[in-house]
């Protein structure tokens, strides 16, 4: 009741930002990047980037946001459960997810779960194809995903607050300001959701048991210049996930999983003459607590991982054709669990990179990195790009890599079972991508391949054990296309954007395709624009995937779509909007996981306030 | 499956996106749907949370096969995780674990009586004595004092009372309207029979080896447990132990010790002689030897899941957790020669005769 109260009372003040606003990708070179290697990226891979305009109407998980947005594939076990990414076809340990430039991805299970990531605290999300993101290092061999906050130092003072009611007492509070001028910036924020969760499940008699999920996240990002040439950024992020774990079609669960992550980040960046300096210090905190019975809350097993971070980059410019970087990333690493005894893990690298612009239309750059570590030995690797503008409006590039992956704190250390011996997956691969672009239009066109040995899979042992070892060998093939087109005719504006991947990923000793990994993915986004309405389409097909590993077995794909209209009302500083919006509108019948049903129709209602 | 093993599994499983396999009905000639008298009954655990736990039968003629017989005639999944079956009269009981259930059907017809799907937790195995059920219940499994066995009233199907237990009471026989129940230990490795006496629920204990698990008759009325010991990954290993219950005082007749990193899991027993499972082989004894068999009768055993004999033939079968593919295969005593094999759906496990 006491829910119902604050939201009804945020919301009679508050309101939602435009979906009107969903182009505006184009951007200010005020901004900052917080990410300084995504910026300095010697090559020039296939990235998409949802902008702040859209972040802002968001009222979804990260996991919405980018199946709605790029090739991205989830594995989400139920609304709001654990969400695993496959890019490209690879799995879910094998896409680096960074934070303000650091890997966020858990030193347990390799991966991140992208219904456990605070939001509210970004205003950029890229997402980046291949394994160019060799500048990462480990698990960027599908791509990677960034998480960022760009700091824009111009003078404003801007505060929102935004409400969201949705079907089965889902409740979405937020609010966030910022203050900055030519010199500062701070930016402070705060969300929290509740969800009951308990739609029904369609064609049955049951619901969605025990799917509540409440979480919290608060977190500043602030810069200060000192003189001409200094800047000291600082940013922080909290989050706390309390999630029950979604009954199924046949298993009444009552458990739950409750995740509390922290991380800090301080930045030093100078500029020279031609030389720019880059220092990071970040420390990271992952906590999680699995309550097998979620009323005996004394009975439960845990695991805590601390990582500190030191990266030192230097970039000189020799001159504007020629550039070149060195970097230094040093990490420690140190879990302890229930089940993993206490384990360290030092590791320091080196990285090199070149980008040469020789003649006018074309560019190549190679990067490199070799890191060391206390545990295992890990490869040298590199990448090579290659572009050239054939055209004003076509550009080709190819780019080969060559990538690995480290095994887990799980894979090595898992009371019992883990195995000490494991080393790094590694994975090739190359690219060939075109980009063509006119006017306010955009289509990214790429062709993939990707061999990945010594990938590291649990199986039984000889006398029953499961245990990790380095053995699966998968080649994925596949292309990938983005496409942005915006149409104007006086007041009316379109925007539709649209994304489609095909993947074949194949396991070398059986020849069959991986479970979970669609052949065909397709989304689209249609925007309509006419001056204080927009009205928007989205949809998301799936195909057919195998769930078991001989390919007998599969599930069904889906064709799931939302829609939705905003209105907004501008009075001078002020700005109000409105949103309603109708997922899955069809009432289709879906599960992406196995016996795991997705939710029937359901409705958010959104009210923003915005002042700048 | 050892339950620490099914958690990797799924820990695994969901790691590396591997999962199981079903060739239902691939080979088999359809059987008329309620004849499942004169044959053999397999309960198939199926993957984790993947919800495909399903019943299979096989005729005792071998001619006629089926997989997923739950599922065909009452068309609805069995659900997650089957345990075991125990019968009584014209009804089978299937112990669904992880839908903390009990589907009730007629052992014949395999069409559904009834469901018990309240105060069932964590379900294990079932038997009769004094015309009530009792079932065996790890309750939360990392919680040591919530363990139970549910009394059944048959008459209405519903658990009409608890008789609070030791953790991880696991198998469960009747001997003269006594309960001997192996306390496996569930999450933990326990190694205590609770004797239940029906007539007052007043319950008595015998402790035993680590791991107790099978528990089997013999052809005097005593009971042999076979305990399996704590494994290797835990670093407490222990070996197994084969010991003699004199069920007229209930104490320890006989001790016979495996080798300390031997860990054998099924027993079967027919007319004084006991076979028992280990590192793929199967050895045979008499009830009466002072020690252990030190070579087998059957090497390269194609079994693990469970043993059962009859009629001179052993049964056996196997499940292959990563690919799913699982057999029941059947050995001629007379000779231990392979006769036949059959595939059936994932994780097959325990084998009744019907």
């Amino acid at each position: 009741m006491n829910k119902i109260f604050i939201t009804f009372i945020l919301a009679f003040f508050a309101c939602t930002t435009l979906c009107a606003q969903q182009d505006s990708i184009i951007k200010l070179e005020t901004v900052t990047l917080s990410d300084v290697r995504l910026k300095n990226a010697a090559d020039k891979t296939i990235i998409v980037k949802i902008s702040d305009s859209i972040l802002q109407n968001h009222s979804g998980s990260l996991t919405d946001l980018l199946r709605q947005n790029s090739t991205l594939y989830f594995k989400e076990y139920g609304l709001g459960m654990l969400s695993s990414v496959s890019f490209r076809g690879t799995n879910a340990s094998q896409t680096a997810v960074l934070w303000n430039g650091i890997n966020i991805n858990s030193q347990t299970t390799g991966q991140t779960d992208f219904n456990n990531v605070g939001q509210g605290g970004f205003n950029e999300v890229s997402v980046k194809s291949g394994g160019g993101s060799t500048l990462y290092g480990s698990g960027a061999i599908g791509g990677s995903v960034h998480l960022q906050h760009n700091i824009d130092f111009k003078k404003k003072q801007t505060f929102n607050i935004g409400s969201t009611i949705g079907s089965y007492d889902n409740y979405i509070q937020s609010g966030a300001f910022t203050i900055a001028n030519e010199k500062s910036y701070f930016n402070g924020y705060v969300r929290h959701q509740s969800a009951e969760n308990d739609y029904p499940f369609l064609d049955t008699e049951l619901k969605n048991d025990n799917g509540e999920i409440e979480n919290f996240s608060i977190g500043y990002n602030a810069a200060q210049k000192i003189g001409k040439r200094d800047m000291l950024k600082a940013y922080y992020s909290y989050f706390t996930n309390k999630r029950n774990s979604s009954r199924t079609i046949t298993v009444p669960t009552k458990s739950r999983l409750d995740d509390k992550n922290s991380r800090f980040m301080l930045a030093w960046n100078r500029k020279a003459a031609k030389t720019t300096y880059n220092v990071r210090l970040a420390n990271l905190e992952e906590e999680f607590k699995y309550y097998e019975n979620k009323r005996k809350k004394h009975l439960f097993s845990g695991t805590e991982v601390s990582t500190l971070i030191a990266n030192a980059d230097v970039d000189y410019e020799f001159s504007r054709k020629l550039k070149v970087k060195g970097a230094i990333d040093a990490n420690l690493v140190e879990a302890e669990g229930d089940n993993i005894d206490k384990n360290t893990r030092r590791s320091i690298a080196g990285i090199v990179s070149l980008n040469h612009n020789p003649f006018k239309r074309f560019s190549y750059s190679i990067t490199g990195q070799k890191e060391v570590t206390n545990t295992y030995k890990v490869p040298l690797i590199g990448s090579l790009d290659i572009n050239y503008q054939l055209l004003k409006w076509y550009k080709v590039g190819v780019n080969g890599s060559k990538n690995y992956r480290i095994p887990t704190f799980n894979d090595l250390y898992w009371e019992g079972s883990g195995n000490s011996n494991l080393f790094p997956e590694t994975s090739y691969q190359v690219s060939f991508n075109q980009f063509f672009s006119y006017k306010k239009s955009s289509l990214q066109l790429a062709a993939f391949y990707i061999d990945t040995k010594d990938m590291i899979k649990w199986t039984p042992n000889d006398s029953g054990l499961w245990q990790p070892q380095n053995f699966v060998n998968v080649i994925n093939q596949g292309l990938e296309a983005t496409l942005q087109t915006v149409l104007h005719y006086k007041k009316h504006r379109v925007h539709i954007s649209g994304t489609y991947v095909y993947v074949k990923a194949i396991d070398q000793e059986t020849d069959k395709q991986l479970i979970y990994v669609p052949l065909h993915k397709f989304n689209v986004n249609i925007s309509y624009q006419f001056k204080k309405v927009t009205a928007f389409y989205e949809n998301v097909f799936t195909d057919a995937v195998f769930i078991n590993s001989n390919n007998s077995k599969n599930l069904l794909g889906y064709s799931v779509s939302n829609s939705g209209v905003s209105y907004t009302i501008a009075m001078r500083e002020n700005t109000f909007t409105l949103t309603g919006k109708v997922n899955n509108i069809f009432n289709k019948k879906y599960e992406v996981v196995a016996t795991r049903p997705m939710p029937n129709t359901n409705f958010l209602i959104s009210l923003n306030y915005k002042y700048n | 499956m050892k339950t620490k093993q099914l958690i990797l599994g799924l820990f695994a499983a969901a790691l590396t996106f591997t999962s199981c396999t079903d060739d239902e009905g691939v080979n088999f000639q359809p059987v008329p749907l309620g004849a499942y008298q004169n044959g053999i009954l397999v309960v198939n655990q199926g993957t984790w949370n993947q919800g495909d736990a399903s019943v299979s039968f096989v005729s005792d003629n071998f001619s006629d096969s089926e997989n997923g017989v739950f599922n065909n005639v009452n068309n609805s999944p069995l659900g997650d995780v089957g345990q075991s079956i125990a019968f009584y009269n014209d009804l089978a009981y299937i112990i669904v674990n992880n839908s903390q259930k009990i589907e009730v059907v007629n052992r014949y017809t395999f069409e559904s009586v009834s469901t018990i799907n309240v105060g069932l937790d964590n379900p294990r195995y079932m038997a009769f004595a004094n015309g009530k059920g009792y079932v065996t219940n790890w309750g939360t499994g990392a919680a040591a004092d919530d363990d139970f066995i549910a009394v059944i009233d048959l008459s209405n199907n519903t658990v009409s009372s608890t008789i609070a237990v030791t953790e991880g009471p696991e198998q469960i026989i009747t001997l003269n309207n006594n309960l001997y129940i192996s306390h496996k230990g569930g999450y933990s490795h326990k190694n205590t029979i609770s004797v239940i006496n029906t007539a007052d629920n007043s319950i008595s204990t015998i402790t035993v080896g680590d791991v107790p698990d099978e528990m089997v008759l013999d052809a005097t009325n005593n009971i042999w447990v076979l305990c399996e010991g704590i494994p290797a990954w835990t670093g407490n290993e222990t070996g197994a132990k084969l010991i003699k219950i004199n069920t007229s005082d209930n104490t320890i007749a006989t001790t016979l010790d495996f080798g300390a990193t031997d860990h054998p899991t099924v027993i079967a027993q027919k007319s004084g002689k006991l076979y028992y499972h280990l590192d793929n082989e199967i050895y045979k004894m008499d009830e009466t030897d002072t020690t252990l068999p030190t070579t087998s009768v059957i090497s390269q055993a194609l079994t693990e899941g469970d043993l059962a004999i009859k009629d001179d033939k052993l049964y056996g079968t196997r499940a292959d957790y990563l690919t799913g593919d699982s057999e029941l295969v059947v050995y001629d005593l007379s000779d231990n020669s392979l006769i036949d094999t059959f595939a059936l759906n994932t994780g097959a496990y325990h084998i009744y005769f019907n």
